[in-house]
């Protein structure tokens, strides 16, 4: 198990757990289908990789690196 | 008048699909949260009138931002006759979590699935669809206005509540237990508020923080999770079953391997905004503006001297020719550029490039307090500030929008080129070019301060959108364009243009009257004279207390072009804008002002950094607010009070050594090293010694 942010590019993971310690950021994961078992993959990064772009249920979302920390994951 | 509301995802069409139901105009965009308020307006389905509310989106019914908040307020008021819920097809599934929260409460919804992009072949069943959420689906296209008329049909109906199967596989016993004096509709409901742990549902109700927590006590800890679980399962089945799979990501293009490639988004995005600067500011639109300007002088010079014919040489024909017809010709200069502006600018919003440069630059901007957006803004600021404050309105939150704005003033803007070449030619001759770029240099090195300063302080940047959606690229209709276009040359044309004149106006009557209101032609005894006469002994420590060249300074905020002119208007030369002046003349005129280099580079610098002209003000009066327009007058006249200070100083003490041109240049270059190495401390900061993939600088341990 490793956080998401430590992830390689265009390698799907599925997502073990998501951290607690941030309730609105956990509530707002699982709302947009960021579930347990789900797959996901890193797309790209920004300069200074403090932004991620990831896909997730068919859609990219944009998402702040010390949150995507809170997403723990697992290789396929 | 019974309500419609009108809900759904941000960025699914909820606003296109409003000025399709009302026929009205609101602005749309291909970003995240465009409407940040509810807005209403009458619709007619066949003889009965409705009012439509159009709702900032959102996903899920736990509110977590202020947009959030309003929309959830407005569902939950419970006002209204039925919920249009628009769901975006590409993006189906995540869009139906919304729409089973919705129904959850049992509430009236109507789900208009938005078909935006065609060419995606993702076949959606809209029967199948309606007997498993129990709900009417219709299947429309806002854009293009397909079988709306057959969703407003659909309003007049009622529809069958049907219970959502995925909740009889909850256990909510135990809460449903505690709400047993509610019927048993509500206790269902107020059994799924209780396990998505919802505040703001119980607040709403009434319930004090000890009874929400006692509620909450009553659930499992991840009750949150076996809920969000259930329903994306549901979903899962339900797209399953009703839409023809298709392996697509919604978003996903081939084109973001070159323009978001490490190395090629930022010369890729400077290319194409140089692109769009050469064609705003310099060929298409100046050769418009010109046009413009000729055909204005066409039409008005038979106009203005039949008034002279009658009204003779007096101060009223006068103000119309220099004030009125003046101001308004200013006025339509810009109107090519802003017509040229906003149709680059809707082109590169609604292509979804913008959310791409946002994402790109987002964390290099952001350590200085600004957005990935603002990158846009500021560089349009080089060419005209006035046009560029206008972009600032699409920062994704008001923190960043108001920065954006006030930081725009300092990229120096095309109209101050003329201060530059014709005062400082005159005195530095080839050296001049250095001064110039020492100038840019400044402008963008305050501009990064003040942004810190604020960001530390008074306006600190939130981070509200965290999780942003990415949409794809897509093509701006004309229909589109067109609406865009109309609506900001209105805004211009009414809320900047009357100001301008009216300004104008003033500014005309405080530069010919004295204040024994006798009118003078050559400005000698004027209002303005006197005031800068008054004003002069301020400018004193910065080296040049000339009265002439102050009142130039009042003149400048009218605009900046006016400067150079004004100083030669009060030495008694002829100076027109329009046509080059040698700087010879000019050197030998203002000799007298300027008793030294050292003041002419700090007049060069407080030309910079002072308030911009009543174009910028006004239309950042009308973008930010009063406030903050008056807020960063005064941050503007003291930054560029302190900074020309300061060069004046340095310069006057270097100046000994014969070594003038040079200082400013060294003092930017000097004043840029330490920002870089500011910025670059607060990039990287030290390495956490417990060795975390993600250390942030707030990490405690």
């Amino acid at each position: 198990m490793m956080p998401l942010t430590s992830g390689k590019l265009n390698i799907s993971y599925k997502i073990k757990s998501i951290s607690g310690e941030n309730e609105k950021v956990a509530r707002r994961f699982l709302e947009l289908g960021l579930i347990k078992g789900q797959a996901i993959k890193i797309l790209n990064t920004s300069i200074l990789k403090k932004v991620f772009l990831v896909e997730i249920r068919g859609y990219i979302l944009s998402i702040k690196a010390d949150l995507l920390s809170y997403i723990l994951v697992e290789k396929m | 008048m019974e309500e419609i509301l009108l809900v759904g995802n941000p960025n699914s069409g909820k606003t296109t699909l409003y000025n399709a139901l009302t026929r009205s105009n609101e602005h749309i965009g291909n970003w995240h949260g465009v409407t940040v308020e509810e807005k209403k307006k009458m619709m007619k389905v066949k003889d009965k009138n409705f009012l439509l509310v159009d709702t900032p989106g959102l996903y899920s019914l736990s509110p977590l931002s202020f947009e959030e908040e309003v929309s959830f307020k407005i569902i939950e008021g419970k006002n209204y006759k039925k919920i249009i819920n628009i769901c975006d097809r590409n993006n189906l599934q995540r869009n139906l979590y919304l729409s089973l929260c919705l129904l959850e409460e049992n509430l009236d919804v109507v789900i208009a699935i938005n078909e935006i992009d065609k060419k995606v072949k993702f076949k959606v069943d809209e029967k199948k669809l309606s007997t498993m959420l129990g709900c009417d689906v219709i299947l429309i296209n806002a854009e293009k206005k397909i079988k709306v008329d057959a969703l407003k049909e659909s309003l007049l109906k009622e529809n069958i509540i049907k219970p959502l199967p995925y909740l009889e596989k909850i256990d909510f016993s135990v809460v449903k237990n505690y709400f047993k004096d509610k019927n048993k509709n509500e206790q269902t409901i107020f059994a799924i508020k209780a396990f998505e742990r919802n505040e703001s549902f119980f607040k709403l109700k009434g319930y004090s923080d000890e009874e929400i927590k006692k509620i909450f006590s009553l659930v499992p800890t991840n009750s949150l999770e076996i809920l969000t679980e259930a329903r994306y399962n549901f979903l899962d089945e339900v797209i399953d079953k009703s839409c023809q799979k298709v392996n697509f990501t919604y978003g996903k293009s081939r084109l973001d391997k070159v323009l978001l490639n490490k190395y090629l988004a930022l010369p890729l995005f400077l290319l194409i905004i140089a692109f769009i600067f050469f064609l705003t500011f310099f060929s298409l639109g100046a050769f418009l503006s010109d046009l413009l300007s000729q055909f204005l002088s066409l039409i008005s010079s038979p106009i203005l001297s039949g008034l002279k014919s009658v009204l003779g040489e007096s101060w009223v024909h006068y103000l119309f020719s220099d004030a009125i017809f003046n101001g308004l010709s200013t006025v339509l200069s810009f109107l090519p550029q802003v017509v040229l502006l906003f149709f680059f600018l809707s082109l590169l919003e609604d292509s979804g490039y913008m959310s791409r440069i946002a994402f790109t630059f987002e964390d290099i901007l952001g350590k200085v307090g600004l957005s990935g957006k603002s990158i846009y803004t500021l560089l349009m600021g080089f060419g005209c500030s006035t046009t560029a404050i206008m972009t600032a309105r699409n920062m994704d939150n008001k923190n960043s929008k108001i920065k954006t704005a006030l930081l725009c003033p300092y990229m120096s803007c095309s109209a101050k080129i003329p201060i530059y070449t014709v005062v400082g030619g005159a005195f530095f001759g080839a050296s001049n070019i250095f001064v110039i770029m020492g100038l840019y240099l400044l402008g963008v090195v305050v501009a990064i301060l003040v942004s810190l300063v604020l960001d530390k302080t008074v306006l600190k940047s939130d981070n509200q959108t965290f999780i942003l959606e990415f949409p794809p690229y897509r093509v701006t209709s004309l229909r589109r364009l067109k609406n865009i276009l109309k609506n900001n040359v209105k805004t211009f044309l009414v809320k900047v243009g009357s100001i301008m004149i009216a300004m104008n106006i003033i500014v005309f009557l405080l530069s010919s009257f004295t204040f024994k209101f006798q009118f003078v032609l050559d400005g000698n005894g004027s209002v303005l004279q006197e005031i800068g006469k008054f004003l002069a002994p301020i400018f004193e420590p910065l080296g040049f207390n000339n009265w002439a060249i102050v009142s130039a300074l009042l003149a400048g905020l009218v605009a900046k072009e006016v400067v150079v002119s004004s100083i030669a208007m009060f030495n008694g030369v002829d100076y027109n804008a329009t046509k080059l002046i040698s700087s010879s003349i000019l050197l030998s005129t203002s000799v007298v002002y300027f008793p030294s280099t050292a003041s002419v580079l700090s007049f060069l610098v407080f030309c910079l950094l002072y308030t911009p002209c009543l174009a910028s003000i006004s239309m950042m009066k009308a973008e930010i607010g009063t406030k903050w327009t008056i807020v960063g007058i005064i941050i503007q006249l003291v930054v560029a009070y302190v900074l020309s200070f300061i060069v004046y100083n340095i310069a006057l003490s270097f100046e000994i050594f014969d070594f003038c041109p040079t200082v400013l240049v060294i003092l930017a270059i000097l004043l840029v090293l330490v920002s870089i190495i500011l910025i670059y401390r607060l990039i990287k900061h030290k390495k956490c010694p417990h060795n975390c993939s993600n250390c942030h600088r707030n990490c405690k341990k």
